[in-house]
C-alpha cells in the first residue's frame, strides 16, 4: 500500500507539527504522528520516529514547550504545546510556504499562469 | 540563536535525563498505537508489531534523539583537543619547554597571588569582618599601635555610639602554660566576654566565654579558659575528655571550659591562642598591670579595641565621631602621678582608627607587603615575558605547519576554524602548565611560610590554601596567557593564503619574520627590565651584610630563660644576676657573659628613647632620638664593642644605687659638642627614674639590633636598674663552642629560670635579614628565569630563521661564500635584535625601577654596577643562543640544501 506514499519534504515537519498543535492545541507524540498521518490522507510516509528529534528541536528553539500529562486511557504522556513565538514562527513559515508552494504550482501547471 | 545553544550546553549535562525522558515517550507511542490496532480488530501482537514498524525502530528513535541534543561546538573542541595533543606529542622539546616555561611562570604568579592574598587581601574569616574597626593608640614619635588602657576602655566602650558593640582583647603573650599532662610556653589570650559572639565563632566543643565570665563590673572573673584546638591536639591528644580539668598559666589555676574552633586566629592572621582567658583575670597571671591599679588611670595601653560599627555608620564617620571624643578621653584618664614629658607624653597620644577587616597582624604584614608587591609585580612580568616568549614560539612553529594549515584551507576548512586551533593549542598548553603550576604555588608557598615562622616562640604559621581568589587569578592568567601567546600565531593562519602556502611551501627563503624579531626583542627588552631589578635587589642584600655592626659575632650565644613557676617571685636582681653571670662565666671555654635585656641582632625591636642633656628644661618630642639597650656589666666586652672611654657598668649599679647610662660616640657628640660627656647627665625618655643618670663611659659606635639603622645614637643604661628587666632578658655568651646543656646546667639549678633555646648571635643576625634574603632569592630566581627565556626565544627565532635560510644559505656556500662569513651573519642578524631589545630594556628599567626603591638598602636605583651588568649578561646570553643556529648555518651541506626539497 505504501508504494507511492511520499516521502516528508526536509524542514516541512516542524511546519506541520506547529500547524496541528495550532489547530488541535496540547498532544502528544503519537496524536501528532496519527494526526499528520491523517491529513495527509495517509499519502505521507511519515517515520513517527522522526517525529521526536523534531519536537526537541522545536523546544530547544523555544517554539513549543512540553510537560508531563496523562493521555487517553490513562497513560503517561508528554503534551507538546505551540508557544507565542511559535505561533508568530507558525504564521510566517505558513505565508513564505505558501508562497513557495505558489510558485511551484504555476511552474508545474503553466496554464495557470495570469501572464 | 543563542536559545538553542544554551538548552543544548544543558540538554549535554543532562544527558542521561533526556534518554530517560525519549524511552518513556517512545514506551507511551508504542502503547497508544498497540491499543489503536487492537481497536481497529488486530491481535495485540500484530497491533504492536505494526506500531514499532510505523515508528521506525526504537534503536533508530532513540539515536535520532541524542544527535538532536548533541554539541557541535563541544565536538569540534574536543576535535581540536585530540589533534592538538597528537601535534605536541610530536615536538615534544617545544611541548616540554612551553609547558615549564608556564609552570614557572604562573606558579610563580599563584605563588604570589596566594601569599599576598593571605597577608592583604583575604576578610578574616569571622562574621562580617567588614564592619570590624581598630581602635588603637599611638605614642608620640612611635609607630606602634597600642590598645587602650583598661579604665579608658570601660569608660570608651559606655560613651561612644557608633559602635554596635565593643570588644577589648590582648592575644598571644607568651607564657608557661601547665596542665596534669605538660607543662610547656604558650600563647595566652585574654578577651571580652563578646570576643566570641562578636566574632561569630562557635565552639568545637564545650562553650566559650560569655559576658559572665568576664565580669568587666566587679573585676571577679570566672577561672575559666578555652583551649585553642591545635594545642589541644598537640598536648590532650584531641580528648575532650579535658572539659572540666584544671590548666595554669604562670600557676594561676582555670578550669577548662571549651575548646575553640580549628584554626581560628582570632583577630590575627597567624596565631591560635593556646590558651583564651577572661580579661579581668589578665593581672593574675601577668606581671603589668597589676589588679589593685585596673579600675584606675594608668599608661598601659594594653587593651586591644575592635568595635563592630552600628548598620549605617561608616569607618569614617566613626573616625570623626570618635576624634571629638579622644581628648576629653584622654583628659579623664590622665594618672594623677604623671607631671612633665611624661604627662605631656599621655596627652600627646594620637588615636588611630582603621579597618579590622583583614585582621590585625602589623608585625608580618609591615615587613613582607611591600616586598611582596615588588616581587609580584616581577612575577607579573615574568608572565608576561613567558608569554612574549611562547608567542615567538608558536609563531615559529606555525610557520613551520604552514603546509598542513595550507592544506587544511585548501579543503574548505573555514578561518576562523583554523584560528580556533590555534587557540585551542595554546589554551590546552596554559592550563596544563597553570595545574603544574598550582603545584608548585602550594608547594613553594609552602616552604616560604615555614621559613618565615620558623624561629616564631610558638607554632604560627599563614593559611595559604588556594582559595577561590587565588583559583580564579590562576584560571585568569592562565586564559589570559593561553589566548595572548596564541593571538599571533592564530591572526597569521586566518590571514593565511592557501594557494600561496602551498606553491611555495618549504622553499621561500626569508630573514626572520618581522613579528618574531619583535617579540623576540620584547623579550630581551623584558629581561632587561627584570634583570635590573633582581640585581638591585641581589646588591642590596650585598650591602645590608657588608654592614659593620660594629660588634663581633661569631663564637657568641644568645640564651633565653623562662621562669619556672612563681620562679622570680622574691628573687633580689641586685644579688641574682652577679650570681648567675659568675656561674656562666665559670662554664669551661666561656670568654665572657653578660645579661641583655633585649636580644641583640634581632631587629628593630630594641625601640627607642629620646635623650637629652637633663640640664636642658624636659619638653616633649625634644631630645636625639637613640637606640635604646639594658644590658649588665660585662656586656661590651662580650659582643667586643670597645669602651672609648670611661668604665662599663659595675655590679654596684645596682638598683637602689645612683642611676648611670653609656652613650655611643655619635651619642655624646651631638649630646656635648663641646666636650667630654663623662660625669654629664641626662635625661632619657619619660620615665621617672631615668631623669638624671650620670654618663659614665662612651661606646664605640655600634649597630646592636639593626644593621639597616642609620642612626648611631645609643644609650646604654644598666639592667639591674631598669625595673621588670628579670622578665625579658636574655644570657649573651662569648666562648667556642658552648653547649645549650653547660648553659643549662649554669642557670637551672639556681631554681629560678630554665634555660630554653639558645642561638648563635650570627643565625639571629641573618635571621633579621630574612625578608631582604627572601626577597633577593625570588627576585634572583625570576631574573635567571628571565634570561632563560629570552635565551630560548632567540634561540627559537635564530635557528628557525638558519632553517628556513638553508637552501639560500647553501646555494651561497656551493657558490664559494667562506663558512665563517655565514656563521657572522647570522650572529649579527641575532646581536642586531637583541641590541635594540636591550636599548628599549634599558630605557625601560631605568623609568621601572623606582618601584623597587623602596625596598633598596645602601644603593641608589641607578646602581651603576647593576646598569653596566645587566645589559652585558643580556648580550652574552644572546650571543650564546645565536651561535649554535649560528655555527650550524656554517655547517649546512649545500647538496642536502638543495636536494632537499
Amino acid at each position: 500500500m505504501a508504494t507511492d506514499r511520499t516521502d516528508v519534504l526536509h524542514g516541512t515537519l516542524a511546519l506541520m507539527i506547529l500547524t496541528t498543535l495550532e489547530t488541535l492545541g496540547p498532544l502528544h507524540g503519537y496524536g501528532i504522528a496519527r494526526r499528520i498521518e491523517q491529513t495527509s490522507g495517509d499519502q505521507l510516509a511519515l517515520n513517527q520516529g522522526t517525529l521526536y528529534p523534531a519536537l526537541l528541536r522545536l523546544e530547544q528553539t523555544g517554539w513549543v514547550t512540553s510537560s508531563w500529562g496523562a493521555s487517553e486511557n490513562n497513560r503517561r504522556a508528554r503534551y507538546y504545546t505551540i508557544t507565542r513565538v511559535g505561533r508568530k514562527q507558525l504564521k510566517a513559515e505558513a505565508a513564505s510556504w505558501s508562497r513557495t508552494s505558489g510558485i511551484i504550482a504555476r511552474f508545474l501547471d503553466p496554464s495557470k499562469d495570469p501572464a | 540563536m543563542l536559545r538553542p545553544l544554551l538548552s543544548r550546553i544543558v540538554a549535554a549535562c543532562s544527558g542521561r535525563r533526556l534518554d530517560r525522558r525519549i524511552d518513556e515517550e517512545i514506551e507511551t507511542h508504542l502503547a497508544l498505537a498497540t491499543d489503536a490496532g487492537i481497536r481497529r480488530g488486530l491481535t495485540p501482537e500484530a497491533a504492536r508489531t505494526g506500531a514499532l514498524r510505523a515508528l521506525g525502530g526504537i534503536t533508530q528513535t532513540r539515536e535520532a534523539h541524542r544527535d538532536a541534543r548533541r554539541l557541535p561546538f563541544v565536538e569540534t573542541v574536543c576535535q581540536d583537543v585530540r589533534y592538538a595533543i597528537r601535534g605536541f606529542r610530536r615536538t615534544p622539546i617545544f611541548t616540554g619547554i612551553a609547558l615549564l616555561t608556564l609552570m614557572l611562570a604562573i606558579g610563580a604568579n599563584t605563588a604570589i597571588f596566594s601569599l599576598l592574598n593571605a597577608l592583604v587581601f583575604r576578610d578574616l574569616p569571622i562574621r562580617e569582618p567588614q564592619s570590624l574597626v581598630q581602635v588603637g593608640s599611638i605614642a608620640p614619635g612611635s609607630t606602634y599601635e597600642g590598645g587602650l588602657t583598661y579604665a579608658m576602655f570601660r569608660e570608651f566602650e559606655q560613651r561612644q555610639q557608633v559602635f554596635s558593640s565593643v570588644i577589648g582583647w590582648l592575644s598571644n603573650g607568651v607564657f608557661n602554660i601547665a596542665s596534669d599532662n605538660a607543662a610547656t610556653r604558650g600563647t595566652v589570650s585574654v578577651v571580652t566576654g563578646n570576643f566570641f559572639s562578636e566574632l561569630g565563632v562557635r565552639p568545637f566543643a564545650g562553650r566559650l566565654l560569655t559576658p559572665a565570665d568576664v565580669n568587666m563590673a566587679t573585676l571577679r572573673p570566672n577561672m575559666v579558659a578555652v583551649l585553642g584546638h591545635g594545642f589541644w591536639r598537640r598536648h590532650f591528644g584531641g580528648d575532650v575528655r579535658v572539659i572540666g580539668q584544671r590548666v595554669t598559666v604562670e600557676g594561676t589555676v582555670f578550669t577548662i571550659v571549651g575548646i575553640a574552633p580549628p584554626a581560628f586566629t582570632g583577630l590575627g592572621l597567624t596565631t591560635e591562642a593556646d590558651v583564651t582567658v577572661p580579661l579581668t583575670a589578665y593581672t593574675q597571671f601577668s606581671l603589668s598591670p597589676s589588679a589593685s591599679t585596673l579600675n584606675r588611670p594608668s599608661g598601659s595601653f594594653w587593651v586591644r579595641t575592635t568595635g563592630r560599627l552600628k548598620p549605617g555608620v561608616t569607618i569614617a564617620q566613626a573616625g570623626a565621631a570618635l576624634a571629638v571624643m579622644w581628648p576629653t578621653l584622654k583628659a579623664a584618664n590622665l594618672p594623677a602621678e604623671f607631671a612633665g614629658a611624661q604627662r605631656q607624653r599621655f596627652l600627646a597620644t594620637q588615636l588611630s582608627v582603621t579597618s579590622a577587616a583583614k585582621g590585625i597582624e602589623p608585625g608580618v604584614r609591615h615587613k613582607f607587603e611591600a616586598p611582596l608587591f615588588v616581587v609580584f609585580g616581577i612575577a607579573v612580568l615574568v608572565v608576561t615575558l613567558a608569554c612574549v616568549n611562547l608567542a615567538s614560539l608558536m609563531l615559529a612553529r606555525t610557520a613551520v605547519r604552514r603546509h598542513e594549515m595550507g592544506i587544511r584551507l585548501a579543503l574548505g576548512a573555514g578561518r576562523g576554524r583554523l584560528a580556533q586551533q590555534l587557540l585551542t593549542e595554546g589554551l590546552l598548553l596554559s592550563s596544563v602548565g597553570a595545574g603544574c603550576g598550582i603545584g608548585l604555588a602550594y608547594w613553594s608557598t609552602g616552604a616560604i611560610v615555614r621559613s618565615i615562622f620558623r624561629d616564631y616562640l610558638v607554632p604560627a604559621t599563614l593559611n595559604v590554601r588556594p582559595d577561590a581568589r587565588v583559583i580564579a587569578f590562576t584560571s585568569l592568567v592562565a586564559v589570559a596567557v593561553g589566548v595572548l601567546f596564541s593571538l599571533a600565531p592564530a591572526s597569521q593562519a586566518a590571514a593565511g593564503n592557501p594557494s600561496g602556502e602551498l606553491r611555495h611551501g618549504s622553499r621561500t627563503s626569508s630573514r626572520p619574520h618581522h613579528t618574531g624579531q619583535v617579540l623576540v626583542a620584547a623579550q630581551v627588552a623584558l629581561s632587561v627590565v627584570l634583570v635590573m631589578s633582581a640585581g638591585l635587589l641581589v646588591r642590596t642584600l650585598q650591602q645590608i651584610r657588608a654592614v659593620p655592626s660594629g660588634m663581633r659575632a661569631d663564637d657568641v650565644t644568645v640564651a633565653y630563660p623562662s621562669p619556672r613557676p612563681g620562679g622570680y617571685e622574691g628573687v633580689d636582681n641586685d644579688s641574682y644576676y652577679p650570681t648567675v653571670i659568675g656561674r656562666l662565666n665559670a662554664v669551661a671555654g666561656v670568654r665572657g657573659a653578660a645579661v641583655s635585656v633585649t636580644k641583640p641582632g634581632g631587629g628593630g625591636i630594641g625601640g627607642g628613647e629620646r635623650v637629652e642633656n637633663a640640664a636642658t628644661p624636659p619638653e616633649a618630642g625634644a631630645g636625639i632620638g637613640a637606640v635604646f639597650a639594658g644590658v649588665s656589666p660585662g656586656f661590651f666586652d662580650t659582643v667586643q664593642i670597645p669602651l672609648r672611654s670611661g668604665r662599663d657598668f659595675r655590679w654596684s649599679d645596682h638598683s637602689r644605687a645612683a642611676r648611670v647610662a653609656i652613650v655611643s660616640q655619635t651619642l655624646a657628640r651631638r649630646l656635648f659638642p663641646s666636650g667630654n660627656a663623662l660625669g654629664q647627665r641626662v635625661r632619657v625618655g619619660v620615665a621617672p627614674w631615668r631623669q638624671s643618670l650620670e654618663v659614665v663611659g662612651v661606646a664605640a659606635d655600634a649597630r646592636i639590633y639593626d644593621l639597616k639603622d642609620s642612626n648611631l645614637s645609643a644609650v646604654y643604661v644598666a639592667a639591674l636598674q631598669q625595673p621588670d628587666s628579670v622578665n625579658w632578658k636574655c644570657f649573651v655568651i662569648r666562648g667556642a663552642g658552648v653547649s645549650a646543656e653547660s648553659v643549662r646546667a649554669a642557670v637551672d639549678p639556681l631554681g629560678a629560670e630554665r634555660i630554653g633555646r639558645t642561638e648563635a648571635l650570627t643565625y639571629i643576625m641573618d635571621r633579621v635579614l630574612l625578608q631582604e634574603r627572601l626577597t633577593a632569592m625570588l627576585a634572583g630566581f625570576f631574573g635567571g628565569l628571565a634570561l632563560l627565556l629570552a635565551a630560548i626565544g632567540l634561540y627559537g627565532l635564530m635557528s628557525y630563521a638558519v632553517a628556513q635560510r638553508r637552501r639560500d644559505i647553501g646555494i651561497r656556500l656551493a657558490l664559494g661564500a667562506a663558512p665563517r662569513r655565514v656563521t657572522a651573519e647570522v650572529l649579527r642578524d641575532g646581536l642586531r635584535i637583541t641590541l635594540t631589545g636591550v636599548g628599549v630594556g634599558f630605557a625601560a628599567a631605568l623609568a621601572s625601577v623606582q618601584l623597587v626603591k623602596s625596598l633598596l638598602f645602601g644603593v641608589t636605583p641607578y646602581d651603576p654596577l647593576t646598569a653596566s651588568i645587566a645589559p652585558i649578561a643580556l648580550v652574552i646570553v644572546a650571543t650564546l643562543a645565536c651561535l649554535l643556529p649560528a655555527l650550524r648555518a656554517s655547517r649546512v651541506d649545500p647538496i642536502v640544501a638543495l636536494r632537499a626539497d
